[in-house]
């Protein structure tokens, strides 16, 4: 079934919205939560909370690119979870070696800049990731949108993890500077 | 900024930025067997045309007027040399990957390299999935070109050296204004090629125009070899580099060496061992810069030893798809050198063991 006429499943409130959905991005969204959270029944819960937000959220939203809307949903609740479930001493350590890998570009202190909506920063972080050649968008956005290991990444690109990290570090020192040409205190 | 706050904001990115990268995407493996049966499907029509037609198809023969070419003596014997192999046997000839650049030895920019398939791996496939990324080999024409004689040099910032960039005036203007990748540093006028990461080639832009520039030198009485290869060429590690074609320069026409060039074939170092030994070495010379030829002896005054047997051209080809042009290297004196002049320190009695055991197998 399209995207579309999946929505439309949505918007006229017919719950077999949400088996079409599982049965055209079930795997995808399984993928990113475990990822996040390492852990195949908390990454089965996460995607059951995930159709179940989507159903709160549409009609009200109207998703042009309904599978990257899946993911940031997925991402968000399996990034929640994990927060609570490292507060218990459980969850992934390749959120945690993602986020140390993204502190390289900030200094991390809590300051006004912390209080930067999301969004806003996000729109910068979209021009910056725009800017990157195709290769780099990859890397950064399977790194660091869906946290894939450095040595999936590697693989999938046919390139080396050293080389892989190296380009990484590169993109990160890059983002590093965009963010401070826009006026960010990174 | 905290790094939570850069995190929360990745996951809020546009879902069409999400979905140009899905993770679940098509598999470069996959890529790979499509460009790869591309290629076999081409030299199955190649070798139809030859067989049917009869005829001579030169593939990629036609030579360019370089600035960093040998005399034209020899040049000339290199592309008879290569039209006669290629009338042999030009049917197991595929075009490859890009060569730019590795014109100063005995292969010329649109040469091919020999079929064997191992550049066919990652690099030309990555490449060929990604939009932005442009091919040197783009910028340039085929076939003869003239350019302006009075060579073009400027300087740029790169890191703690100022770097000499030579301006390749034999690229195409409309190629490059299409190319234009990101601003190099702070710098207004300088940029990347679009989809490279390294900066062996830099693109200027002033006064609408647009031009293209290779790196020669840093201009420094000595420096790093290894500053050079991590901040021009990105190449940090030997897991970096995919391969090294090895080959004998051009032949003298005037000695023995012609005949010597023809046993001796060109080859390739894949071994990560032996690649991990070269970049090593490699790694470990100071470079002292160009015109000091007053250094290095290759014995090309020394009649009884011919050049050839004792001398071979490096390019490296990198993982990513990029090229490293081509550096020389003489048995004579244990060193590497280039063709202008740009002379590297020589190597320890252990490190010419190392090199001359990779580069010095004469096919008996």
């Amino acid at each position: 079934m399209q995207d579309n006429e999946i929505i439309e499943l949505y918007w006229q409130r017919n719950e077999s919205a949400i088996a079409e959905t599982d049965r055209s991005y079930g795997k995808y969204c399984h993928r990113i939560a475990m990822n996040v959270l390492d852990n195949t029944e908390d990454a089965d819960e996460c995607v059951s909370d995930t159709w179940f937000r989507t159903w709160n959220s549409i009609p009200e939203d109207r998703p042009a690119h309904f599978r990257g809307y899946l993911a940031k949903i997925t991402r968000h609740i399996a990034i929640d979870r994990w927060r609570s479930l490292t507060a218990a001493k459980r969850g992934s350590g390749n959120v945690t070696l993602a986020l140390d890998e993204l502190g390289e570009c900030v200094s991390g202190s809590d300051s006004v800049e912390s209080e930067y909506a999301a969004k806003e920063l996000a729109a910068s972080i979209d021009i910056f990731i725009n800017r990157l050649s195709e290769k780099e968008q990859h890397l950064f956005v399977w790194r660091y949108f869906y946290m894939e290991p450095v040595q999936n990444i590697a693989e999938r690109m046919q390139m080396s993890p050293n080389h892989t990290a190296v380009i990484l570090s590169r993109i990160r020192n890059r983002l590093k500077r965009f963010l401070q040409e826009e006026g960010y205190e990174v | 900024m905290k790094k939570e706050d850069l995190f929360d904001a990745i996951g809020e990115i546009r879902s069409e930025t999400i979905e140009k990268n899905d993770i679940t995407a098509g598999s470069r493996k996959n890529i790979r067997v499509v460009r790869m049966t591309t290629w076999l499907v081409a030299a199955a029509v190649l070798a139809l045309i030859v067989l049917a037609g009869g005829s001579t198809y030169r593939l990629g023969v036609q030579r360019k007027s370089l600035q960093r070419a040998e005399s034209p003596a020899t040049e000339m014997a290199a592309a008879e040399a290569v039209e006669e192999e290629c009338e042999e046997d030009c049917a197991e000839e595929v075009p490859l990957m890009d060569n730019h650049d590795t014109a100063v030895c005995g292969v010329t920019e649109d040469e091919t390299y020999p079929a064997d398939g191992i550049m066919e791996s990652g690099a030309s496939a990555e490449k060929e999935s990604q939009e932005k990324y442009v091919s040197i080999n783009e910028f340039f024409l085929v076939g003869d070109v003239s350019v302006e004689e009075v060579q073009r040099i400027e300087t740029v910032k790169v890191g703690r050296y100022t770097a000499q960039y030579e301006c390749r005036q034999d690229a195409i203007e409309e190629v490059i204004k299409d190319s234009v990748g990101q601003k190099w540093e702070d710098d207004e006028e300088w940029y990347r090629v679009s989809g490279h990461d390294e900066i062996q080639y830099l693109i200027h832009v002033s006064g609408g125009k647009y031009t293209l520039w290779r790196f020669m030198y840093f201009l420094s009485e000595e420096y790093p070899f290894k500053d050079v290869l991590e901040m021009i060429y990105g190449i940090e590690s030997a897991d970096q580099i995919e391969a090294v074609a090895v080959y004998p320069p051009v032949p003298d026409n005037t000695g023995g060496d012609k005949g010597l060039q023809g046993e001796i074939s060109m080859r390739y170092i894949t071994d990560t061992a032996d690649l991990q030994n070269l970049f090593d070495v490699l790694s470990r010379m100071t470079c002292y810069g160009r015109h000091r030829g007053e250094l290095m002896d290759n014995g090309v005054d020394d009649l009884s030893s011919p050049a050839t047997k004792a001398e071979r051209c490096l390019d490296f080809f990198l993982k990513d798809g990029d090229v490293m042009g081509t550096l020389k290297y003489t048995a004579v004196s244990g060193m590497f050198y280039e063709n202008d002049g740009a002379a590297y320190s020589r190597l320890s009695a252990q490190d010419k063991d190392i090199i001359e055991k990779m580069l010095l197998e004469i096919e008996e």
